[in-house]
């Protein structure tokens, strides 16, 4: 069994390093060691998406990720049950979450996107549409969330004529600009389309 | 280490919120998490060094903290007993 001690390394190599080691064994446990759960964080979603099993176990400032490769044949099979929602888009059309009142709708709106964080499926698109563009805009209360999903690999859209309309083209802060191709294409391609 | 703050309703987070914010602290306002409560709920999150500031101002401005828990580093949550 390999010990593999990522402490000290920035991201992205830990998962690079744990990439690797996988690469070597055909079967059975690793054990990777990091000191921030950041990085704990994107070994245990690169792991899961190969269709390795993880348990993690804290000691003392630092993350042990017990990871247990399957053979082939099982480990095929947990990743064809992941690819089933492989492609999930969230479409956000108002900075509000809801029909109603607008105070109510923007505390919504935090929480889904802070609830975000903690599910385990990664949606691969969040596309920002009219006013849902203020929320990847200064001054947006959600900037430091939309943040950390982007760094999760969450690829953040907003919508061009929409900053534009609104006087935020200069003030995007996470993600990109997008426009009604990238838009419309990547609604008609999801294989699951969210609307909060 | 946070602090996060649970009220009676959504209504008393909002003027906490906006309270607190007025008063130059820093909070946010965050989905109750699941290991409190199954509700769906709102609560207020401080970091650690203002949260007896925020206590006094709310209860200046007579608006209870109904739970008080601290949440450490790796996301565990603990009841505070005395608010």
């Amino acid at each position: 069994m390999s010990v593999i001690d990522c402490r000290g390394l920035a991201c992205p190599q830990p998962v690079i390093t744990t990439k690797q080691a996988l690469e070597q064994v055909k079967e059975g446990e690793i054990i990777v060691i990091v000191d921030n759960s950041v990085s704990c964080n994107n070994v245990e979603r690169f792991v899961r998406s190969q269709g390795c099993s993880v348990e993690i176990k804290e000691k003392g400032e630092d993350f042990y990720l017990h990871i247990q490769k399957l053979s082939e044949k099982d480990r095929g099979e947990a990743v064809r049950s992941e690819e089933k929602i492989r492609d999930v888009v969230i479409y956000i059309n108002s900075q509000f979450l809801g029909i109603g009142d607008e105070a109510l709708g923007a505390i919504l709106m935090r929480s889904f996107l802070k609830t975000l964080l903690d599910i385990e499926i990664i949606p691969s698109r969040l596309i920002l549409v009219n006013s849902g563009v203020r929320l990847s805009s200064e001054g947006s209360e959600v900037l430091e969330t939309l943040r950390t999903l982007s760094e999760k690999g969450i690829e953040i859209l907003s919508c061009g004529t929409c900053l534009d309309f609104y006087g935020l083209k200069e003030k995007l802060k996470v993600g990109r600009i997008s426009n009604m191709y990238d838009i419309a294409q990547s609604l008609l391609e999801a294989d699951r389309l969210i609307k909060p | 280490m946070k602090y996060v703050f649970l009220f009676e309703s959504v209504h008393r987070v909002m003027k906490a919120e906006k309270l607190l914010k007025g008063k130059g602290i820093k909070i946010d306002v965050i989905p109750v998490p699941r290991e409190i409560s199954s509700d769906c709920g709102v609560a207020i999150e401080l970091s650690g060094n203002s949260e007896v500031e925020a206590l006094s101002i709310l209860t200046e401005n007579r608006i209870s903290v109904v739970e008080c828990y601290t949440r450490d580093l790796i996301g565990r949550f603990q009841k505070k007993k005395e608010i």
